[in-house]
């Protein structure tokens, strides 16, 4: 039915032609394989839920230059202002802001005999006012949150005897026990007990193993330099401060500068920018990766095809079907594609073995295997076509005539 | 001989528009996406001062206590030093030039009242800095060498900041105010963006260079702040700023230049005795205790300038060459035994192997050379869209003349390369058989 044995002769006598096809289609499909799998790994890390209302959350930094600027009284005044403004939800005076690549982290242990022998865990440190969880806007899921009592406002080491902490961290810090009344050494001699658990928060480093574990304690630093965060109602609400924040800051108190005003979704897009733009790269390396093999494909095809019309009209006053002559072509490509993935398999194993040890990539997704073959062979009937319709054309008529 | 060889593959060219246009188009993606990924990742990797990259060095010490690690570079040394560390090392006249360096900020306050104050990032260094760095001035000089030691409000700014405070005239001897304490500009620098940012590849190693630069000595006269890392290992109490001084806390950077050798290996001693003399009072307890000094080129390898991600494209840049390449073979076969018959007729008539076999590879050139000049525009467009999706990394996106001659290079090289075995196959035609189908 299918002629395999004239195609496998004909593919053996021009075997340069049909060994590069099939180097082509071999390579291609092994870069196709692991860019898709690279973009797959980006596309999973940049889709994680942060636990945070990025689209609602607005920062800014305050830098004070007045010589006699009263730090503490301005930053409680500045988040009242705030607070008091129609479409916020609530404020707060924080050292850092969740995805924005900047932060504080720390060492931590369950005990001091972990710490002492270093067996403490990093954690990201968010401190500020008794407003922080609530306009980060997580979700807290065990214990309760801190009181305006608890919070000390200082410019050195503050006294702290409360923290709240990630799910995450508390998994790590008590495996398979709750973390929820328990203490937590800080180093120093510091230690504090667990008042809260927060359901999922995104940190600050997005490519960092301590993404989510964050521990939360009620201090805020009296220095020049300051944070706030803002959550408002809605998207829209957010832009609107976006645009009106810095001057409402600089007409209650002139002697200082604010900038950075950003959304923490404008952070977290910055954070993931460098993936972002890889992610484009390789899917215009595979765009055109592809598009040349099957113009390369198309082109020999088509060649051949010219080159046999003789042949092809022999076979036609011989009495095959234009469907026959049409066949030959796509199984003669059946054909080829598959010597090519068969080796473009090996490849794609080899180069994974070579970016992981490399570059400590994850290993790839294995069904992409199976959706890499379809795509080639779809590639390849693609290009096949129309010179093989070309070729079912030829008039059974041109073998009997001469040149 | 040559300018015949040029007709022939011409009306060859003419003869087979679509093959050709097919080889040139493959030539000419491969070059464009490989220039593209190799320009970013050979200006990342480019020696940014070459001048002198083996004779400046970064000092980094091992001030960890027992068992102790932190933030450090693959050999184990942490990226930054002490304050004390760095107040320590200045002492030593060895260096041919010295700085400390910390990366900060100010408030600039001007003085109109139309223009609001802005936030700046500065430079606290000694008066080294420019001369080690090749910086040049436009107005007025660095301050004098005394200010290192002594301390002393005067400031050297950049071209942009005189132009956004002083309209661009000469403003040597007017004051600015940063963060409150007023400085006197002494000297205006050019234009300057090394990239990488190698003498501070701790924070951002693409980013702006700074444009304000204030003696170090200041550092406990105005309690400047860092804008940097600040990297601790121990656990200290730190209420205020001279605590920060005192501590542990590793956030200054330390450069050194030093022109020989001998002067090295000195300068090496020098430190290791200061080890010594550190660790009779409790400092320096680890058993890894000791200094490195790493020139430019080290010192951006051990910073990972070039990411993992730029090094994947290079591979993958290169593997989509070969994929053109091989595209490129499988056509210029197809196109040459196309003419086999009429090579067969040129044998016959006496051309020799060698011939037949040049005129080919003068075919094969030709499409090279096309399809490499195309590949350099494509590649322009490939490194304007590098320019949209990375915004820092817009100073690293020119091709320079190596960079264009290393693309048309690759070119033919590649397309020569490629036509080799096609030219071959078709030379070792045997004239009689297409003679006798004739």
């Amino acid at each position: 039915m299918f002629e395999v044995k004239p195609i496998l002769s004909a593919l053996i006598r021009h075997k340069s032609s049909t060994l590069l096809i099939v180097l082509q289609i071999a390579i291609t499909f092994a870069v196709v394989v692991n860019s898709t799998s690279i973009i797959q790994k980006r596309i999973e890390m940049m889709n994680r839920d942060s636990g945070l209302p990025e689209e609602h959350l607005v920062a800014l930094n305050i830098n004070a230059f007045g010589e006699n600027y009263d730090i503490e009284n301005n930053i409680r005044a500045d988040v009242d202002l705030l607070r008091s403004l129609p479409e916020v939800v609530d404020a707060v005076a924080l050292n850092q802001v969740p995805l924005t690549g900047n932060g504080d982290s720390f060492s931590i242990a369950s005990s001091q005999e972990k710490f002492d022998n270093f067996e403490s865990h990093e954690a990201g440190s968010f401190h500020g006012d008794s407003h922080l969880i609530n306009t980060l806007g997580v979700k807290l899921i065990a214990g309760e949150d801190f009181t305006e009592e608890e919070v000390a406002y200082t410019s050195g080491r503050p006294d702290l005897n409360s923290a709240i902490i990630t799910q995450s961290l508390a998994n790590k810090l008590y495996p398979g026990e709750n973390a929820l009344g328990k203490q937590v050494f800080l180093g120093g001699g510091m230690k504090v007990t667990v008042k809260g658990i927060v359901e999922k928060m995104s940190g600050s480093w997005v490519h960092s193993s301590i993404f989510e574990d964050s521990l939360f304690t009620p201090f805020v630093r009296l220095s020049a330099f300051s944070r706030i965060l803002i959550r408002v109602e809605s998207k829209e609400a957010a832009t609107r401060l976006l645009g009106e924040v810095e001057n409402l800051l600089i007409k209650r108190n002139p002697e200082r500068v604010i900038f950075s005003v950003r959304s923490v979704k404008e952070h977290s897009d910055r954070s993931y920018a460098g993936d972002a733009s890889m992610m484009s790269i390789l899917w215009l390396v595979i765009g055109l990766l592809v598009v040349i093999t099957a113009l390369g494909i198309f082109g020999i095809v088509s060649f051949n095809v010219n080159q046999r019309t003789k042949q092809i009209g022999t076979r036609r006053a011989l009495g095959a079907t234009k469907v026959d002559i049409l066949r030959y072509f796509l199984t003669e490509n059946l054909l080829i594609t598959s010597l090519g993935l068969l080796v473009g398999i090996l490849m794609t194993f080899g180069f994974n073995i070579f970016l992981a040890e490399q570059f400590e990539m994850p290993a790839f997704n294995w069904t992409l295997i199976p959706v890499g073959c379809l795509l080639m062979f779809l590639v390849g009937i693609i290009a096949v076509w129309l010179p093989a319709q070309k070729a079912s054309k030829v008039s059974p008529a041109i073998a009997t005539q001469s040149i | 001989m040559f300018s015949y060889y040029l007709k022939l593959s011409w009306l060859s060219i003419k003869r087979t528009p679509a093959l050709t246009s097919l080889m040139i188009l493959a030539i000419s993606l491969g070059i464009g996406v490989s220039m593209t990924v190799l320009t970013v990742n050979y200006m990342m990797d480019k020696d940014p001062i070459p001048e002198k990259s083996h004779q400046l060095y970064h000092v980094q010490l091992y001030t960890y206590g027992k068992g102790q690690s932190n933030s450090l570079t693959t050999d184990g040394f942490s990226y930054q030093v002490t304050y004390q560390d760095a107040m320590n090392i200045h002492r030593s006249d060895i260096p041919h030039r010295k700085t400390r360096s910390l990366a900060t900020g100010f408030s600039v306050i001007p003085d109109s009242a139309d223009q609001s104050p802005f936030l700046q990032s500065a430079r606290a260094i000694d008066s080294d800095f420019f001369q080690m760095f090749n910086i040049p001035f436009i107005n007025g000089a660095v301050w004098d060498k005394n200010v290192d030691t002594l301390g002393k409000n005067v400031v050297v700014i950049g071209k942009d900041l005189n132009e956004r405070l002083f309209k661009g005239e000469n403003s040597v001897g007017r004051q600015i105010n940063l963060s409150s304490v007023v400085y006197t500009v002494v000297g205006i620098i050019d234009h300057w963006q090394p990239a990488p940012r190698y003498y501070d590849l701790n924070n951002g190693s693409f980013n702006e260079s700074e444009m304000i630069f204030v003696p170090f000595s200041l550092l406990p006269v105005h309690e400047i702040p860092s804008w940097g890392n600040n990297n601790g290992w121990r656990t200290e109490e730190i209420n205020n700023y001279q605590d920060k001084l005192d501590s542990e806390i590793m956030w200054n950077q330390y450069w050194v230049e030093i022109n020989d050798n001998s002067t090295k290996d000195r300068y090496i001693d020098w430190i290791n005795g200061y080890i010594a003399e550190q660790q009779k009072i409790g400092r320096f307890q680890n058993e890894k205790a000791g200094v490195s000094l790493k020139n430019v080129i080290e010192w951006m390898k051990v910073n990972q300038v070039v990411s993992s991600d730029n090094s994947i494209l290079v591979g993958l840049s290169f593997m989509f060459l070969a994929v053109c390449m091989i595209n490129t073979i499988g056509l210029l076969l197809a196109k040459f035994l196309n003419r086999a018959p009429e090579v067969g007729v040129r044998r016959a008539l006496g051309a020799s192997r060698r011939e037949i076999f040049f005129q080919h590879l003068v075919d094969v050139s030709l499409i090279g050379t096309v399809g490499g000049i195309l590949g350099l525009a494509l590649g322009q467009l490939g490194l304007l869209g590098v320019k949209t999706l990375y915004s820092s990394y817009s100073q690293l996106v020119h091709m320079d003349m190596t960079l264009i001659l290393t693309a048309i290079g690759i070119a033919l090289g590649s397309s020569l390369l490629a036509g080799l075995y096609p030219a071959w196959l078709i030379c070792r035609t045997n004239p009689s058989i297409y003679l006798k189908i004739q």
